[in-house]
């Protein structure tokens, strides 16, 4: 069993670093947040994540561990005494890091493309995209959670995580674009999953509100557009 | 022991990764191959979501995703282990793993395009190899030491498919000189028995690869 220094390297708003911190509150473990300013790269950050120079990156013992769902792994595996982040079964194991993979190479992109999209065309093609996706994530909700509240079953597990962070910029897209793209209509139990979840103890304090993403969307924005600095 | 399955295609590294895995660890499967431009209802019932190989059946349940199959192997069968017995060093193993996934696409569009769009994959895949040399390899044998295990695997494809990828596009990205520790990697990789009586003829990949690269070229 592992005591130890913790530190996370990340930044609040991100939701790769959104998933460590809920893990890390899963299993009741204490660390250091260390904020990373939004535009510029820490020594630490760009010593301990040489490859991706990226957040979030777990220090444990001075040992830097990288990639959110990785970590997320990570902790399960050392702080056995919390509840379990992964199903012990092997089989519902591989089918949370199944979905866990398609929300980060499918649906992810897609959302992307969604912000990226000009026009009401590309926006509405974007949007009809992302809807089907959540319409397969609905019926692997249906499946994995059998009945009960997560995906991970009676409490939060690894998909819930891997999608759950994100729920924060769903409402952000939702909100500046007028629309839904997680409907009663459509997504039942994915809607009321989603309350669920950001209403749980290890997520409630963590995943950002919707006005305060808002405001460092308009704040990346203007960077994004303003001319380049030295 | 539940019957396992496994659906693969020859040219596949992907379906290698699993191939590997199982007889690394010495568990007995059937081999379905499969058609990739007519692909099976078994296999589209299997896979679903996305349609491809490799997927693992083992006791009438499917697993698809070669990198999840192998977890899922790891976890079913510990025997000859393929992740590290160290916590952190799982997690070292894990993240190259999932690099693998990441960066390793770039070099999949090295043979299918050109211009802006092949100079980039081209900066991308040597950046990647760059990063593995200098970070990922140090002074081992294996990427996780004297044992072959899941990083070599997922980085299988380097050994053999890219060569033939090299070859069709005449350019040579792994320069000995330039790369000596993935060079030395795989010459290890391919002398190891199991990977040495695995892997697809080589002029079969580079017709399959040509012909590929002709009809992506051609098309408007």
């Amino acid at each position: 069993m592992a005591t130890g220094d913790v530190k996370l390297l990340g930044a609040g708003a991100s939701p790769y670093v959104n998933r460590v911190q809920i893990a890390l509150n899963i299993k009741s473990e204490n660390y250091e947040f260390l904020e990373e300013k939004l535009g510029s790269k820490s020594e630490l950050l760009l010593k301990s994540n040489p490859i991706h120079k990226k957040i979030p990156v777990l220090i444990h013992d001075d040992k830097p561990i990288c990639e959110s769902l990785v970590i997320v792994q990570y902790i399960d595996d050392v702080w056995t005494s919390g509840p379990s982040i992964l199903p012990s079964d092997p089989y519902d194991r591989a089918i949370a890091r199944f979905w866990a993979a398609y929300v980060d190479d499918k649906w992810f992109p897609l959302m992307k493309e969604l912000r990226m999209a000009e026009g009401e065309e590309a926006k509405a093609a974007a949007i009809e995209k992302i809807v089907e996706v959540l319409v397969v994530l609905e019926e692997a909700f249906v499946k994995c959670s059998k009945g009960k509240a997560f995906f991970g079953g009676d409490s939060i597990g690894f998909l819930d995580i891997a999608f759950g962070s994100f729920l924060g910029w769903l409402k952000v897209t939702e909100k500046m674009g007028e629309m839904r793209l997680l409907s009663e209509a459509k997504t039942p139990n994915l809607v009321e999953w989603a309350e669920r979840f950001c209403c749980d103890d290890a997520v409630k304090d963590v995943l950002p509100k919707t006005e305060k993403l808002i405001e460092i969307f308009k704040i990346m924005q203007a960077r994004a557009k303003a001319p380049p600095s030295n | 022991m539940e019957e396992v399955k496994l659906f693969g295609a020859w040219p596949s590294p992907y379906s290698y990764r699993v191939v590997w895995a199982l007889k690394l660890k010495g568990i007995p499967y059937e081999y379905i191959e499969e058609d990739l431009s007519n692909k099976s209802s078994l296999l589209l019932q299997y896979n679903p979501v996305h349609k491809k190989i490799p997927v693992l059946v083992h006791g009438g349940k499917p697993i698809c995703e070669s990198m999840v199959i192998l977890e899922y192997i790891e976890q079913t069968w510990p025997e000859n282990p393929l992740l590290p017995s160290n916590t952190y060093d799982r997690a070292v193993a894990r993240f190259w793993a999932k690099f693998a996934e990441d960066k390793g696409l770039a070099i999949w569009k090295l043979y299918r395009t050109t211009g802006e769009e092949f100079e980039k994959a081209m900066k991308e895949s040597l950046e990647m190899l760059r990063n593995l040399e200098e970070h990922a390899l140090r002074e081992k044998k294996f990427f996780s030491g004297e044992r072959i295990g899941i990083v070599d695997i997922a980085f299988g494809w380097i050994a053999h498919w890219l060569g033939v990828i090299e070859d069709l596009i005449g350019v040579k990205l792994l320069e000995a000189d330039s790369f000596p520790r993935l060079h030395a990697w795989i010459k290890n990789f391919k002398e190891e028995t199991i990977i040495k009586e695995n892997l697809p003829d080589r002029g079969k990949v580079f017709a399959r690869l040509k012909r590929l690269r002709e009809m992506r070229l051609a098309s408007p």
